[in-house]
């Protein structure tokens, strides 16, 4: 934190099988650097960036750009870690979710892991980017682009094919996770078409203890 | 708290590092946020500058706001799993803003039993989102008695392991079956020849893809056009085998096949059989029963569950299902199965509130425990019974036959199996006492797991387990919510029986099937009779910034007291944007308890274009939750969103409507699909019997219904019965928003003999392609009509004249082009069918 003040913290999570480069990824994204050694993930790790988000909307808000910290979770692919993995999917805004596109069941688990992130995350409909690494190797292409990207289609997230090891897409990537965060942070608070002083809870659809506990305290946050 | 013990000192070591530095950029995040909050005049913008969006969100779901490097640094500094108040101590001492705040809203779940206010609800809520309905609608009905979370504080206690992380081999399933050992091949049945289909002139891919393994290519014994090689990674392309099986019992390959298309033959499911299920998270208000097929005997049984007596679980079990005539069905379940669920239930929201689950590690030996049960297959047959529901109002034995051996395969693959378990299924298939003879395909596929199994290489089992994380887990979700549901029939009061089965008679599945999940909260005419009154407030406004619908709901005023007994109603508001009734339509507020003048100020969003939602009608209706029973209609209101002025923001009063009880109202119009068939006798028979191909040339359709928005996704998929292996099934690609779809796509089935022409049925589906579960449009089915199949009396083969007349054309004008339009229809599945 040297490098003083930010505006938001953003907290990022790659997952995805053992092997598909997630570590590779995020270390090429932070420090524009690629190790192809392959050294497994004890448990989870983080890595951490800054950048500067600029609006994209239709607003466009422009002028000085929102100082965005971002904390980039690694897991371990491992089963063996898996429990302690999923327990950091909650404390995660986004997803990366990466596949090897030289190694077909990669991509065949992409939809178990998505299950276990509409599981763990903190909501139901979290924001993911789907990722198939590797496509640098492309004589060792095992998933083509089309069913990955029908896949993704699917499951309505953008999907890109990356490389850890020559950092195509890899930054537009996260930069898009990053997009979609920052949207929904707005959407979720966005109410000012309300009279003042009527919204108290969070108008969240899902009714909850909380929400009726926390009643009066709502009241004064918004 | 999760069990650790598996790591070692240094990983530990590792690992604590890096929380360490979690640790420290957290802190300096709490510093800026104190330092926003002192500074930050914008409320709304200090909510998400701080992140307290994301923490909001994110305790509405887990119910805390513990941090996953809290539970891992606590798991570690305790070697011993600690109890979970032990760890609400721990957590409690923090209370910093990004860490905790939990003393407001941590709850122990020593205490959560005792809290009234936990609505049960958003707990099984929160695991649906991505759970098929067939799933929900396999596990709702089994096990009634199971104690409610909410009232049986002293269960929730119960650590015990929770069999979660049972792994599924869905995809290796598949070559289970497929690797079959001849000779079981054989004793399952007469198959007599494959079809080939080839030639798809489109890409028939369609969304089946995603979870094909390299283990499940179709290799088929039979074929000797088939060498595992060729199909081995291809199984996708257009060329591939399909085995047409005009034996019943044979069908199993089908079945198997399942999990890889999940989202979407849990459509069909949901669709065909078991519409209410889909909505199962919340709709306590819709009839559970209803899809059932039985309400009679549900409602009554049910009833007397009430009364808790200790059988009274096999009984109502007994009952829900009369035409199960295999005596599987009626099978007892053990107390053990009973428990076992429970666990699996309670276990399920303990390690949801805890968001981490110690019981992993000790998995292994309860799943071993647990598939060594005797009772095992029970279980699946319960699951198969329940999902047997829909159909019951067919009591044809060869029917009842084709469904369970249809359904038996897919409980095993759907629920139970997993791969540790295999030995202890080796085991239990060796002493099986059904003999060899018998033909169920239950027993078919249960033998050959064994043996298939021994195709599997060791690391490749491990791969496997390692890569099925969650599809356990889903289910025991689903588990969850449902018995949520489960619960409500023991308090259901008699007084709604009498409705409930009504309706549920009234609604064949005919007529139900078409409807998806929560339009039986729209249509049905059981709301739990109470009377309405009141008003609710509430404001609209379409945001065009973000291209969303707002709907802010106010309050509600003098609403019905839905519980007289305890002088109480717990009310929430719900909505729908008319004609849109799945689940993805749904919104709701939250429940506010002991009110009848509830004040929400809550926001439901929708997003959705302005013009779409001009045609669309919102329907904002409030219900008493209860957490037990069935969710009471409280009143509603319309509004016509084509005649709105959406300058219009303030908020209005309207008065609460009731909804006069109407008949299930199906589409009735389900437009029409032109299709052409051609058969072609193949000329250059070597010595065997000649056979032809059909094609079917899938060109157009128009006037689909528009069953969601203003815009549908159109895809036709297609089957040949009486084989209903996913393999044999061929799609046309999905042509997004139109009612008019132009497909021209042409399907080629060989093998047909010109005798296979009378027994044989072409079965042409249109679907939505919806993003997680496709809907059902409409169907046809052509073939002669006859009623029977091979012998065997099917209810598929119910061509109706015109679709006969284009078949019976086919036949007689060989090698020609045949062409008609003709009218889409409801289709009652071959419960195959919808696999």
């Amino acid at each position: 934190m040297s490098d003083g003040e930010y505006d938001y913290l953003i907290k990022f999570l790659a997952l995805g099988d053992s092997g598909v480069g997630k570590t590779s990824f995020l270390y090429q994204y932070t420090d524009g650097k690629f190790n192809s050694k392959f050294i497994t993930t004890v448990g989870i790790d983080f890595r951490e960036k800054r950048v500067v988000y600029k609006s994209s909307g239709p607003d466009g808000t422009g002028g000085r750009g929102q100082r965005i910290h971002l904390q980039l979770w690694d897991t371990a692919g491992q089963e063996r870690f898996r429990s302690l993995t999923t327990a950091f999917f909650r404390d995660a805004m986004g997803f990366l979710l990466l596949f090897d596109l030289t190694n077909e069941q990669s991509f065949l688990n992409v939809r178990n892991w998505m299950s276990q992130l509409q599981m763990h995350a903190y909501c139901e409909n979290p924001d993911i980017v789907l990722c198939g690494n590797k496509c640098d190797l492309g004589d060792q292409r095992a998933v083509n682009e089309e069913e990955a990207r029908e896949l993704a289609e699917k499951y309505g997230i953008p999907y890109f094919e990356t490389s850890a090891a020559n950092g195509e897409n890899v930054s537009h990537a996260v930069e898009v996770l990053l997009d979609l965060i920052m949207k929904r942070m707005e959407r979720c608070v966005d109410k000012s078409w309300i009279p003042d002083g009527t919204v108290r809870s969070n108008g969240h659809s899902t009714a909850d203890l909380m929400e009726t506990q926390n009643q009066d305290k709502g009241k004064c946050a918004c | 708290m999760i069990d650790l013990s598996y790591l070692s000192k240094e990983e530990q070591e590792v690992i604590l590092a890096v929380l360490k530095r979690d640790a420290a950029l957290k802190k300096a995040e709490e510093q800026r946020v104190k330092q926003l909050h002192k500074t930050m005049r914008d409320k709304s913008k200090l909510k998400y500058m701080s992140g307290e969006w994301f923490y909001e969100t994110k305790s509405l779901r887990h119910g805390d706001r513990i941090h996953g490097s809290d539970i891992i640094r606590a798991s570690m500094r305790q070697r011993k799993p600690m109890t979970i108040l032990e760890l609400s101590q721990i957590w409690a001492e923090k209370s910093s803003f990004v860490n905790s705040e939990n003393k407001d809203v941590f709850v122990p779940p020593e205490l959560s039993g005792l809290i009234e206010e936990q609505p049960a609800e958003t707990k099984t809520k929160r695991c649906c989102w991505f759970l098929p309905p067939s799933e929900s609608c396999i596990t709702s009905h089994t096990n009634p008695n199971t104690d409610s979370p909410d009232t049986s504080p002293s269960t929730k206690n119960i650590t015990k392991p929770v069999p979660r992380k049972r792994l599924l081999l869905y995809s290796s399933q598949n070559s289970l079956l497929d690797n079959t050992d001849p000779a079981d091949r054989q004793r399952s049945s007469v198959i007599p020849r494959g079809i080939l289909k080839h030639s798809s002139s489109s890409s028939s891919s369609g969304d089946s893809f995603p979870l094909r393994s390299p283990l499940s290519s179709p290799l088929s014994p039979q074929s000797p056009k088939s060498p595992s090689a060729e199909y081995g990674s291809l199984s996708w392309l257009d060329r591939k085998q399909v085995r047409f099986s005009p034996a019943i019992n044979a069908s199993d390959t089908a079945v198997l096949q399942d999990g890889r298309e999940l989202g979407e033959h849990g459509l069909l499911d949901q669709e065909s059989s078991s519409s209410t299920f889909s909505d199962q998270g919340e709709e306590e208000d819709t009839l559970n029963t209803i899809t059932t097929g039985n309400g009679v005997n549900n409602s009554q049984s049910y009833g007397q569950d009430t009364k808790e007596c200790p059988g009274s679980e096999a009984q109502g079990r007994h009952l829900t299902s009369p035409s199960c005539s295999s005596p599987m069905w009626n099978s007892k379940p053990t107390d053990r199965q009973r428990e076992e669920k429970l666990d699996m239930f309670l276990g399920c929201r303990q390690t949801e509130m805890r968001g981490c689950d110690e019981s992993r590690t000790q998995k292994p030996i309860d799943q071993h425990d647990y598939h060594a049960d005797p009772h095992a297959d029970q279980v699946s047959s319960l699951h198969a019974s329940a999902e047997e529901k829909g159909d019951s109002v067919d009591t044809s034995p060869v029917r009842t036959t084709a469904k369970q051996t249809n359904i038996r395969p897919m409980s095993i693959s759907k629920s139970l199996e997993d791969i540790s378990a295999l030995p202890s299924r080796e085991e239990r298939w060796k002493n099986d006492p059904r003999g060899e003879l018998n033909l169920s395909v239950h027993d078919v596929s249960a033998g050959l797991s064994p043996t298939a199994c021994s195709f599997l290489d060791p690391e490749q089992m491990k791969l496997m387990s390692m890569s099925v994380p969650a599809f356990r887990q889903q289910e025991s979700n689903g588990r969850d919510s449902d018995c949520t549901s489960d619960s409500s029939f023991q308090m259901s009061t008699p007084k709604r029986s009498t409705s409930q089965a009504n309706l549920s008679m009234s609604s064949g599945m005919a007529s139900m099937s078409s409807v998806s999940g929560s339009v039986i909260s729209i249509y049905s005419g059981d709301f739990g009779n109470v009377e309405v009154r009141g008003t609710i407030q509430f404001a609209i406004n379409y945001v065009q910034k973000l291209g969303e619908f707002h709907i802010f709901v106010v309050q509600c005023k003098d609403l019905a007291v839905a519980e007289p007994k305890r002088n109480r109603s717990d009310p929430y508001v719900k909505s729908y944007l008319l004609p849109d009734k799945t689940k993805l339509g749904k919104r709701k507020t939250c429940v506010r308890k002991k009110t009848l003048n509830p004040s929400y100020n809550e926001i439901l969003r929708y997003k959705v274009g302005i013009e779409t939602l001009k045609t669309q009608t919102l329907n904002l209706s409030v219900w008493h939750n209860d957490n037990f029973g069935r969710n009471s209609f409280l009143g509603e209101v319309d509004i016509d969103l084509s005649e709105w002025d959406f300058n219009n923001t303030q908020m209005s009063t309207y008065p609460l409507k009731g909804r006069v009880p109407s008949t299930p109202k199906p589409h009735d119009h389900r437009g029409e699909m032109r299709v052409a068939l051609r058969f072609v006798p193949q000329t250059h028979s070597k010595g065997s019997a000649k056979s032809g191909e059909v094609q079917i040339w899938v060109k157009d359709c128009k006037n689909l219904p528009i069953v969601r928005g203003v815009a549908i996704d159109p895809f036709v998929k297609c089957t040949v019965l009486p084989d209903t292996s996913r393999k044999s099934r061929q799609k046309t690609r999905v042509v997004k928003r139109t009612a008019n779809p132009v497909f021209n796509h042409t399907m080629v089935y060989d093998g047909f003999r010109p005798e296979d022409l009378r027994e044989a049925c072409v079965e042409l589906t249109v679907w939505d392609h919806d993003r997680l579960s496709n809907h059902f449009l409409g169907g046809l089915r052509l073939g002669l009509g006859l009623g029977t199949s091979y012998g065997a009396e099917v209810d598929w083969m119910d061509s109706n004249a015109t679709e006969a007349a284009l078949w019976e054309r086919m036949t007689e004008y060989q090698n020609e082009w045949v062409e008609d339009w003709l009218p889409l229809r409801m289709l009652i599945m071959a419960r195959s069918m919808s696999r």
